[in-house]
């Protein structure tokens, strides 16, 4: 498999496992293993040795070249309150149980047309990459103080953990170790021929089956673990297939809407009792314990590691660089998302994926800006005509601040990243600094971490930049 | 194709049989860093505002650390022509289902304690001031939906809360016939963003309308108003709103700063017990204290009666999903109502680049339903449209947010006349 050379890999720990690691993090956590039982006062379930004997457990398999190896492991992640929760994942790597680093979210990915597979945290490859995720424009606009010309297919973007790109005209081929004591699954929904899902079938303990299909047309998809829905899904067991068109690595697909980058979405809820249940050995039913989510995260982070407010500089960094929108403001039309009126430059805004394999239904609400909805579950809607359909909601491209994403919805949103509408031309034209707004969802439970901490839960802002390039006073 | 335990999943690919080996070691190296364009800035760096940009320690640290400013300054104030007043208060008050509930919200200098809070209605273009003095600890008013710069916008993290007091200020973008990219007519809401999964559903927001600038070529007939500046015209006097509200009573027995320490306060968890339809028309919202504004029927202006049809709008200020459904008095699905605008911005026809995006329904596609589902701070604006007199059911239900099951209903009347 190809490295793509001008994006850097993750940080994938490549020490053994051993019990020596296990205290070290055991210590090391703390609070965090104190923290377990999800708050109910219950004595810690220990991250105990796997189930699965290890004799049946794929190790690291001899990597074929154009071929994905994804590790169906489980592990505790930690939890923004330092929490440590089992979890289950599409790993990149076979990690057990006791893994400190457990691989559960695989590293992104891309397919590319020419039959490459190629490790990348960045798409389009080869694409610069933006700043701190921030592309820059390439001036400032002189007829519209205070605003620039924004570059025209030239940013790369970055992608979180669990993505897959592939790219028309490429084939996909996934190979799935089941390193767990149970079936698993692999399926992308609506992937296959005429939007059927395509899947591994079940893979039982220690086995491994190959998943070959030709990329669907450009898209959002949202690939986990179906069974004993939406279970798997909520232990950790999603993740996302984002496809492009290779000659429109910046349009939502060919000639539709062109943005000058897009970020990449993934709501997950996590709910410790289900996880719990599921270590020890137990099958969670859905239908008789209703989930209780207690952790809402965006990209895989919640509260203040989403909005890089740590004192890690590195998790700050990465969530800059893939959740927290950010851009320099421009003029707009939002009858035409393309070619702007100077050459190389771009009349729109950037792209928002929002997609929830989540459990939960969310309600995602930018401050700032209201977002352009282009499409639903890779569907057009209209620009004339339109409908309200059968369930009561409006298919036509519109307008919104507040965007509905039920479970397994993914919707396809310009953010303009436009001067806000109603701020006073005296406060505009004064304006120094960036300004920053926030993104929550306003289903306003998933605020929250274990029970309170708001705001804690699926929350982002987003960064209209203008500071010291010119333009701003 | 599943292949045996512990045997080659590659061999359906046809290109090379790979074994199991025994290293855990990832097979994959890591890459080198990018070679994009240096960051503008540094980490660490507050991007560009000449201050650090804060760090915590932890979520608690974070979520129990708010900026809170006594009397912070409003930057360029200017002459309002619009100015209010908003007081915080908490207060037992008696529901349409005879439940009291200890609820929070918002009041004018007449101390009325009414919830929801008080209508606030600004114009186009103009400016508004709106001064908050919070009791009860800090708070702020985010006016969900109107894009202010962030000192205006009302939440604590991106700006800061209040203590003392402060003049919000922000002036809603003019629209313009047939353009798509501006103008703010439409319906909003405004809200605490402090601890706000608490203090919204304690009662913290109250219904905020947008009227659209008059523009010569749209004249308004006695009587009437545009939604938006080319939009339809509606009656004034049965103008209504519709909130959904859902309400946990053991929530109603929190404190301020509910779970900012890091206790669990269960506010993932919201079990609501009660439903209820506020608002009304808003020509006559009752008046005196203490009073829950609740809806218990509605009218509709028929086609031909000399005035133009009833405007509704739905604000869901709760955190379930609602479905709205309207059906005749044979229980069949009406469609009589028309869609015309959501969260403040009107449905245009957007499909011809350098035309004109006419309403929607100018167009030639008016979006009739009898059905509407909308989520949580959702607003949309509906023009009632019943063919001839009669009685409607205007039925709303909320769902659980996770399984989508049903957990409450209300209904009211709609009177077609």
């Amino acid at each position: 498999m190809a490295e793509h050379p001008d994006t850097p890999g993750p940080a994938e720990a490549a020490e053994p496992v051993s019990r020596w690691n296990m205290l070290k993090y055991g210590a090391a956590a703390g609070v965090g293993l104190l923290a377990l039982a999800g708050g109910t006062g219950q004595q810690p379930a220990q991250p105990v040795r796997a189930r699965t004997a290890s004799a049946v457990r794929p190790l690291a398999v001899t990597p074929i070249p154009g071929v994905l190896d994804l590790y169906i492991n489980e592990g505790y992640l930690k939890m923004v309150d330092d929490s440590l929760v089992y979890h289950r994942g599409f790993g990149d790597r076979p990690t057990d149980r006791s893994d400190p680093a457990p691989s559960l979210a695989a590293a992104p990915h891309v397919f590319t047309a020419d039959g490459q597979l190629v490790k990348s945290r960045s798409y389009p490859l080869g694409a610069p990459l933006p700043p701190r995720g921030t592309p820059q424009p390439l001036g400032p606009d002189p007829a519209n103080p205070g605003q620039y010309f924004i570059r025209r297919n030239y940013w790369a973007s970055y992608l979180p953990a669990r993505t897959i790109v592939a790219e028309s005209g490429s084939t996909l081929r996934i190979r799935v170790h089941n390193r767990l004591a149970r079936d698993h699954e692999f399926v992308l929904h609506n992937a296959g021929p005429d939007g059927t899902d395509a899947g591994t079938g079940r893979i039982r303990p220690g086995a491994s089956a190959t998943l070959e299909l030709p990329a669907p047309p450009p898209g959002t998809y949202i690939y986990s673990d179906p069974g004993n829905a939406p279970v798997e899904r909520a232990l950790g067991l999603f993740g996302v297939l984002v496809v492009m068109h290779p000659d429109h690595r910046w349009d939502v697909t060919p000639g539709k809407a062109s943005f000058e980058r897009q970020w990449i979405w993934i709501c997950h809820a996590v709910d410790p009792a289900w996880a719990r249940t599921e270590a020890a050995g137990g099958t969670v039913d859905p239908a008789r314990t209703p989930a209780v989510p207690r952790y809402f995260l965006l990209n895989g982070r919640s509260g203040y590691e989403s909005l890089a407010l740590t004192r890690n500089e590195e998790l700050n960094l990465a969530s800059e660089e893939e959740t927290l929108v950010s851009g320099y403001p421009r003029q707009l039309d939002v009858r035409q998302f393309g070619e702007g009126g100077t050459a190389g430059t771009l009349r729109g805004g950037q792209l928002v994926r929002l997609i929830n394999p989540g459990i939960v239904s969310h309600q995602i609400h930018f401050h700032g800006n209201h977002l352009w909805t282009l499409r639903r579950n890779n569907r057009d809607w209209p620009r004339s005509g339109g409908y309200v359909d059968d369930d009561g909601h409006i298919v036509l491209q519109q307008w919104e601040d507040v965007v509905e994403l039920p479970q397994m919805d993914r919707k396809d949103c310009i953010i303009p990243v436009k001067r806000p509408p109603d701020a006073l031309d005296a406060v505009w034209a004064a304006r120094d600094r960036d300004w920053e707004y926030p993104m929550h969802c306003h289903a306003e439970p998933s605020q929250t971490a274990a029970g309170g901490m708001y705001p804690g839960g699926l929350v982002a802002h987003w960064t209209l930049k203008g500071t010291g390039t010119g333009g701003t006073r | 194709m599943t292949d045996g335990g512990g045997s080659s999943g590659a061999g359906d690919t046809g290109t090379e049989t790979a074994t199991p080996t025994e290293t855990a070691t990832p097979t994959e190296p890591a890459t080198e860093s990018g070679t994009g364009t240096a960051p503008a800035t540094e980490p660490g760096d507050d991007g560009g505002d000449g201050e650090l940009r804060h760090r915590f320690d932890s979520q608690v640290d974070f979520s129990s650390d708010q900026l809170d400013l006594e009397f912070p300054e409003t930057e360029f104030l200017q002459p309002a022509s619009t100015s209010v007043k908003l007081k915080v208060f908490g207060r037992d008050l008696r529901f349409d289902d005879r439940a009291e509930h200890e609820m929070w919200s918002f009041e004018t200098e007449n101390g009325e304690r009414s919830f929801p809070g008080p209508l606030i209605r600004a114009r186009e273009g103009q400016i508004l001031h709106a001064t908050v003095n919070p009791s009860m600890g800090p708070h702020t008013v985010h006016w969900h939906g109107l894009e202010p710069d962030p000192r205006n916008d009302g939440v604590g993290h991106t700006s800061f809360e209040i203590g003392g007091t402060y003049t919000y200020q922000w002036k809603p973008e003019q629209g313009e016939p047939g353009d798509a990219n501006c103008g703010t007519a439409g319906t909003y809401f405004y809200h605490c963003h402090v601890n706000t999964t608490l203090h919204a559903q304690m009662g913290m927001f109250g219904p905020l309308i947008i009227d659209p600038v008059a523009h010569p070529d749209y004249p308004v007939s006695p009587g009437a108003r545009r939604a938006f500046v080319d939009g339809p015209e509606y009656d004034i006097d049965t103008e209504a709103i519709l909130i959904p509200y859902s309400l946990d009573p053991r929530w109603h027995e929190l404190g301020h700063a509910a779970g900012l320490s890091g206790e669990d306060v269960g506010l993932n968890r919201f079990q609501p017990k009660h439903f209820y339809l506020l608002g009304g028309e808003l020509a006559r919202r009752p008046t005196g204290r203490e009073r829950v504004w609740g809806l218990s029927a509605l009218r509709a202006n028929v086609e031909g009666n000399g005035r133009k049809p009833t405007l509704l709008r739905v604000l869901n200020a709760n955190y379930l999903p609602n479905l709205i459904r309207i059906t005749d008095e044979s229980g069949a699905p009406a469609r009589i109502a028309e869609v015309i605008s959501h969260d403040g911005r009107a449905y245009r026809d957007t499909s011809v680049p350098g035309t004109p995006a006419r309403p929607i329904a100018e167009a030639g596609a008016p979006l009739m339903t009898s059905t509407l589902a909308f989520g949580a701070a959702e607003r949309y604006d509906l023009l009632l449209r019943p063919p001839a007199p009669g009685r409607y059911r205007l039925e709303v239900s909320w769902k659980d947010w996770i399984t989508g099951r049903v957990v409450g209903r209300r209904t009211v009347t709609i009177t077609a006349s």
